[in-house]
Order: C-alpha cells, then structure tokens, then sequence
C-alpha cells in the first residue's frame, strides 16, 4: 500500500480547538493550523455550558501528490458537509458533533458538574491521492467544514440533518443527500448532483467542455444559474411543477417513441423541454418530479 | 527454546518458511510440549482447512462478456488502424485508460475521418478518366465510417465504466451518437440503469434506452429494472418508460408497485396512472 496515511482524529490526539459558538456559526478557519502539534486540548472554563457548544476537531491532511489534482470523498449518515475551495495544496477538516434537531435535548448537568462535549470522531484515509472521509457512528451527528485545493474532484453524501455546500471548487462534483438541500457557489467542472428531498442550488461559473452536468431532485427545487455562453443542449423536466428560464432557448423535438402493435399505433410526447443553446453541445439536464425547475443566465 | 517464540514461528514452520535448523528447533520443542504441539495440530488444522475452502467464482458471466467486448473492440480498432506507426499509439492511448486520452483519440480519428471525406467531396471528379476512382472512393469512407462507429461504440463502452459519474454519464449520452450500436452498447445501457450507484447516470440511461425501446432484451430489461431500484424518481422514470413504449407485460410490476406500501406514494400513484393507460 503505497503511501497510505491514516489519520483517526480521536480526542486529544490532534489539535482541539473548543471555542465557543453556535453550530451553525462555526468558527473561520485559521489560515495554516500546524499539522500534527500536539497539544493539550483547551478546556475552556464556564460555568454552565450550553449543549450547542462545539469541541471542533481540526485536522490537516495532505495528498500524496499534490502537484496532482487530488480526489475527496465523504459519506455521512448524519449530519452537513461544508466544501471551500482555498489555493493551499493540502486539506484541512474540521469536525463538530453539530446539532442534530431530532436528538433529545441535552439534559442539564448535575449540579456542581459542567459537561464536556465529546469529539465528533471520524477517520481520514489518503491512498495515492484520494482522501476517503468515514464516521465510525451511524448516529452520532458530524458537522463538516472542510478546505480544499480549488481543483479537487468531490464525492460528497449525506443521509440525513445537513446541507451539503461546495463554494469556490472547480472539478468534477458528485454529490447526492437524501433528506437536505445542495447548495453549490461559484463552482466549475463538471456536475452530478441530487437530492431526493432536499432542494438543488448550483451557480456554475466555469464548465468543463464536453462535460455532462446534471441536477435533479425528487421533491424540491432545482434552481440552476449557468454561464452565458454555454454550449449546451438542454433537458428541463418538472413532473408536477412548472419549468422557468431566460436563456435563449431553441427548442427541438426529444424522442418520441412510435409503437406498432398491429393497427395500434402509439406517439408519446413527454413532459421534457428540449432545447440547444449557443449551438448545442454536451447534455445539461435539470429535472425535479415536484419541485419548480429554474435555468438562470449567469448575470 | 521458549514457547513464545515458538508461537510466533509456528505459521512460518507449517508453511515451510523456516531454515533447516529453526525447523529443527521447533520440531524439538513440539515434540517436549504438549501445549504447543496442540496449538500446532490446531494451526495445522486451520490451515488444511483454509486449502479446502474454494477461491470465490469470479464475477458473473455478464462481466466477462463486458470485458470481452471491449478487447475485442480494441483489438479490432488495432488490427484496422491505418498505419503501423499509429497502431502503437493507439494501443499506448487506450491502455491507459484515460478519458482525456480516450477523447483525444477520439477527436483526432474523428478530424482524420472527417478531413479525407471532405477532401474526397471537394474534389471535382474528373469525368470518366479515372472511372474507377468514385467506386473506391465511396468502398473507403463506407469502411472509415464502419471504423469511426466502432471507435465511437468502444470510447462509449468504456466511459460507461469509469469510476467518476460525469464521465459516465458521457458514456451514456454518446451512446445516443453512434448508428445502429451493436448489442454490447444496449447490454451496457442496461447494466448501468441496474447497477449504477448514481441516480443522475440511470435517469439518462432510461432516456438513452428509449430508441431501442423496440427491442425485447430492452423492454426486459426495464421491468427488471423497475423491482430493483430504491430511488423513487428513478422508479417514476420506468413507469413513464413502460407506458412510453406500451410494454403491457409490464402490468404485474406496476400493480405490485402500486400495492406495495413500502414503495414511495408518488411512486404507487405513478404506478396506477401506468396501470390506468395500460388499461
């Protein structure tokens, strides 16, 4: 196994980092952590901690090439997953135990004792330039912030609790969440996204030529913003919702399957807008069963 | 010698990757300690019965078609490729199984193709001289062409089988460029709509199956299809697919669908829809 790293970020092991806020806040990241200090971990001495407070664990992880693009791929039960794209050739992860709405609330801690939050726990694998991110507990919670060179190929999904975001990355992105919405920044490359109950947010900035993207959802909206000049030949479908654009769309005719059964014959025209921009090119489909379908031009 | 350090030579003295005189010194420890040579028989046991445990059958024979088509595609592309000198390059491009590679090939038979048939259109044939020339002329790019779709066919292939779900995806809608695809395209149009882990890939591959919708291993293929898939839209999409292509066998799956109440409830409405134009 060549250059295989194995990180298991466990309390006290890297570098904690307690401070104090709330979970949807969570802190900025400091520009370069030393990778690897060992240092106490920082109790932070209060009174009455509030259960939302995080022990964030941060870890710096680097590829094995980074003069490669490298690939990363996080899968939770539990919990959001926050993607940046940053000009530092390795990765930075910082995990919190986040909250999670459908856990009992915190009960208060007994008297003359102050509770101490446990780390969210998860592992980090790198093998010839592809990070694997896993969490030990299916039901534990896990927050994820992570920074990533602005050029590496992201396979990111959740189950449950969390939204999935991915700011300032160009690569190829898949992502799927099941019960959250996807929210994608300025991001490039090519794109696979879908979330079955979650709505789809995508501002694609930069395409890879020849590459496919696709975006759809099962009960949310698919709201998707694309370059001006793209060359694309369009697929938008809503099954029970309405479909919106302003791109100059030339619509063309999809498949309809004929079918002969002796004197029967059959045309089906589906519910799919067809349609080339710019003179077509690869395959760009949208498409939600009941949520609104939404093509932007990018402003 | 020590029992422990017998402990941890025993797997290496059963296996017969100790010298001659460590052998010996384990044989002479065994045969003065009966917990170690217990421990022996039962090591020894174990290991006769792991010999006895028959290796997994590799993958399903569906697998080695796949692969079988793709060698024969890539050593057909070989054996037809024009010049000796382009034989070893085509063969470094598409053992690296790159996709960038793969497309570069790709694009550069595709020019070389396109740029001798344009050449051979502007050409204005001279009357009747050269009376032999149009019928050559027209043998050749009938087997350029021949030779385009096959490159086409085994680029579509073989996108179909990269680990990244964009390419594909690619794979999938290059299938929809190529004429008349052979069997092996469908085949692989039908595994990825079972076996793709990404919902995105097996909605296209429904829409890129809807030409060869004529086609029993198709229609077959899709009702199978239908009982293995956990994403609902997915599901809806087959629904649509079998009412599309008026595929009336279809009916028992679409009523055990609409009555099952673990299946989705978008789903089992979809599905009496189905089974309402179906009649």
């Amino acid at each position: 196994m060549r250059s295989m790293f194995r990180y298991v970020a466990a309390a006290g092991v890297c570098t904690a980092l307690a401070v104090p806020t709330a979970a949807n806040q969570l802190p900025p990241f400091p520009p370069e952590p030393p990778p690897f200090a060992l240092q106490p971990p920082a109790l932070v001495q209060q009174p009455r901690p509030q259960p939302q407070q995080q022990n964030a664990e941060r870890i710096t992880v680097p590829f094995s090439d980074p003069a490669r693009p490298g690939s990363m791929k996080v899968s939770l039960f539990r919990g959001s997953i926050v993607v940046k794209g940053t000009n530092r050739r390795d990765v930075s992860i910082q995990g919190g135990p986040g909250t999670d709405l459908s856990r009992r609330r915190a009960a208060d801690p007994p008297a003359g004792l102050r509770r101490l939050t446990q780390p969210a726990g998860f592992r980090v694998e790198e093998d010839a330039n592809e990070m694997t991110l896993s969490v030990g507990s299916f039901s534990r919670n896990l927050d994820l912030q992570i920074e990533v060179p602005a050029k590496t190929n992201l396979h990111l999904s959740s189950m449950n609790g969390g939204v999935i975001s991915v700011e300032d990355v160009e690569s190829e992105l898949e992502i799927s969440n099941l019960n959250g919405a996807i929210v994608l920044k300025n991001v490039g490359g090519s794109v696979v996204a879908h979330s079955m109950n979650g709505s789809v947010t995508a501002v694609v900035t930069r395409v890879t030529p020849q590459a496919p993207l696709s975006f759809t959802s099962m009960n949310g909206t698919v709201d998707v913003t694309l370059p001006t000049g793209i060359k694309a030949n369009l697929k938008l479908r809503s099954d029970q919702g309405d479909v919106f654009t302003d791109f100059d769309f030339q619509v063309i005719q999809g498949t309809r399957p004929e079918v002969r059964k002796g004197n029967r014959f059959t045309i089906d025209v589906n519910r799919s807008v067809y349609g080339t921009v710019n003179g077509g090119g690869p395959d760009v489909e949208l498409r939600s069963f009941n949520g609104t379908v939404i093509l932007r031009k990018a402003k | 010698m020590q029992c422990e350090t017998v402990h941890a030579q025993l797997a290496d003295f059963l296996s017969h990757a100790l010298t001659d005189a460590e052998s010996e010194e384990v044989r002479l420890h065994l045969a003065g300690c009966r917990a170690c040579r217990n421990e022996a028989d039962g090591f020894a046991e174990t290991w006769r019965m792991l010999g006895s445990i028959a290796s997994p059958a590799p993958d399903s024979g569906r697998m080695r078609t796949r692969l079988t088509a793709i060698i024969d595609g890539f050593e057909h592309a070989i054996a037809s490729a024009p010049a000796p000198g382009h034989r070893g390059r085509l063969a470094a491009l598409f053992t690296q199984q790159s996709d960038h590679h793969l497309l570069r090939a790709a694009s550069a038979c595709a020019l070389v193709a396109i740029g001798i048939a344009i050449g051979y259109y502007m050409v204005p044939l001279p009357g009747g001289s050269e009376g032999t020339r149009p019928t050559e002329t027209s043998a050749e790019i009938v087997a350029m062409r021949g030779e385009l779709r096959d490159l086409r066919e085994m680029i579509t292939l073989s996108l179909m089988q990269q680990q990244s779900a964009s390419n594909r995806l690619k794979g999938v809608s290059w299938s929809g460029q190529i004429d008349r695809p052979s069997s092996e395209v469908v085949a692989a149009l039908l595994d990825t709509l079972m076996h793709d882990p990404n919902v995105n890939v097996r909605l296209a591959t429904i829409d890129a199956l809807e030409r060869f919708a004529s086609q029993d291993i198709v229609r077959r293929g899709t009702i199978q299809a239908v009982d293995r898939q956990v994403s609902p839209l997915v599901q809806i999409a087959l629904i649509d697919f079998m009412v599309k292509v008026h595929e009336r066998e279809s009916i028992g799956t679409l009523r055990r669908l609409s009555e099952d109440p673990k299946v989705n409830a978008a789903v089992r409405a979809r599905a009496v829809w189905g089974l309402q134009q179906l009649g």
